[in-house]
């Protein structure tokens, strides 16, 4: 595949990538097209197919979202306390029961998203980063500690906080 | 499973639905043409450092040597067969031969005795010595290597003489 056409295949969800960690579009673009840049100037990488290429791509966009975020001074919550990994367990378990506010009945998909969507905004930046790349990109929690250079137990801690806050603020808009 | 996490797997398009700003992609063509020219920039500042250091090595080198001779020196049988050097060698003992005729005997016999133990006996004494088994190409390429030596030594001597 030829530049233009990975840069036009992958374009998308790598702006989205950068654009959910920084918020700004401007920054998200310019972070985008760093990861593009990397990847055609930065030497030869060969990969064995073009998912792999894109996995690259995310990582590389998601390290420079985050050393934007933090030049851009906002600094990541990284004084969290840690949590017991059994709150960590709740909140990411297969008995679930969080959100239920928001996903009982059918409701409105659309509606749901941009909820979601607005208050992952309003998140203070190291939730929203975290959170980001859990649910968003699938990263796991050792995943995200390598990412974002924190320690895995803090990464758990802030994404439980990060999570806990969501809910909370999502539950009080949906039940009104 | 985690609900918040599969609605929006399950609903990924609502989440990344935002448009992209315009112009994106013309911007990064050219950031990535600015980048590329910037490298290549860089190509050519190497390139003229590399040429600039072989015109220095070679002109050093031919400082150190003979500049006019290396500059003028034309092999006289380069694209010929072997025995053109044999033929070359005997023209050079013949102009030894007179150019040492008015030196004192015991340095001219010198130089005569260099010299005849440089020339080869006949134009066919080196193949007579090559193994039976080896080709034809080969046998003219050692051929011509062995009589390409005899002559050069042959030279240094006829320039003793001069």
């Amino acid at each position: 595949m030829d530049q233009t056409a990975l840069y036009r295949e992958y374009h998308k969800p790598i702006y989205h990538t950068c654009l959910r960690i920084l918020r700004s579009p401007e920054d998200a673009e310019e972070c985008m097209q760093d990861a593009f840049l990397k990847l055609f100037t930065g030497g030869k990488m060969r990969f064995i197919n073009n998912k792999a290429c894109y996995a690259w791509l995310r990582k590389v966009a998601a390290r420079g979202a985050i050393d934007r975020l933090r030049s851009l001074d906002f600094q990541m919550n990284v004084h969290a306390g840690s949590l017991d990994s059994s709150e960590v367990r709740k909140v990411t378990n297969e008995n679930d029961t969080s959100f239920s506010t928001l996903f009982e009945g059918e409701g409105d998909h659309q509606k749901q998203a941009r909820l979601i969507k607005e208050q992952m905004n309003v998140l203070p930046s190291g939730y929203r980063t975290i959170l980001s790349l859990y649910l968003f990109e699938g990263y796991d929690f050792d995943e995200i500690a390598q990412i974002t250079r924190l320690q895995p137990s803090t990464v758990r801690s802030q994404y439980s906080r990060g999570r806990k806050k969501l809910q909370e603020e999502i539950e009080k808009l949906w039940t009104n | 499973m985690d609900k918040l996490k599969s609605f929006i797997q399950e609903n990924r398009e609502l989440f990344d639905s935002d448009p992209l700003p315009e112009g994106h992609e013309l911007r990064f063509m050219q950031k990535l043409e600015s980048r590329r020219s910037r490298k290549h920039n860089y190509l050519i500042y190497i390139s003229v450092a590399a040429l600039l250091l072989l015109v220095v090595t070679i002109g050093v080198r031919f400082l150190k040597e003979d500049p006019v001779s290396s500059l003028f020196y034309v092999d006289p049988c380069g694209s010929e067969s072997y025995t053109c050097y044999y033929d070359q060698m005997q023209k050079l003992s013949e102009q030894i031969e007179y150019n040492t005729r008015e030196l004192p005997d015991y340095q001219r016999q010198e130089i005569l005795m260099n010299m005849e133990s440089i020339m080869p006996g006949s134009p066919d004494e080196f193949s007579e010595m090559l193994p039976k088994d080896i080709s034809s190409s080969e046998a003219v390429r050692l051929n011509k290597e062995y009589y390409q030596q005899l002559y050069e030594g042959m030279k240094q001597l006829a320039s003793l003489t001069n």
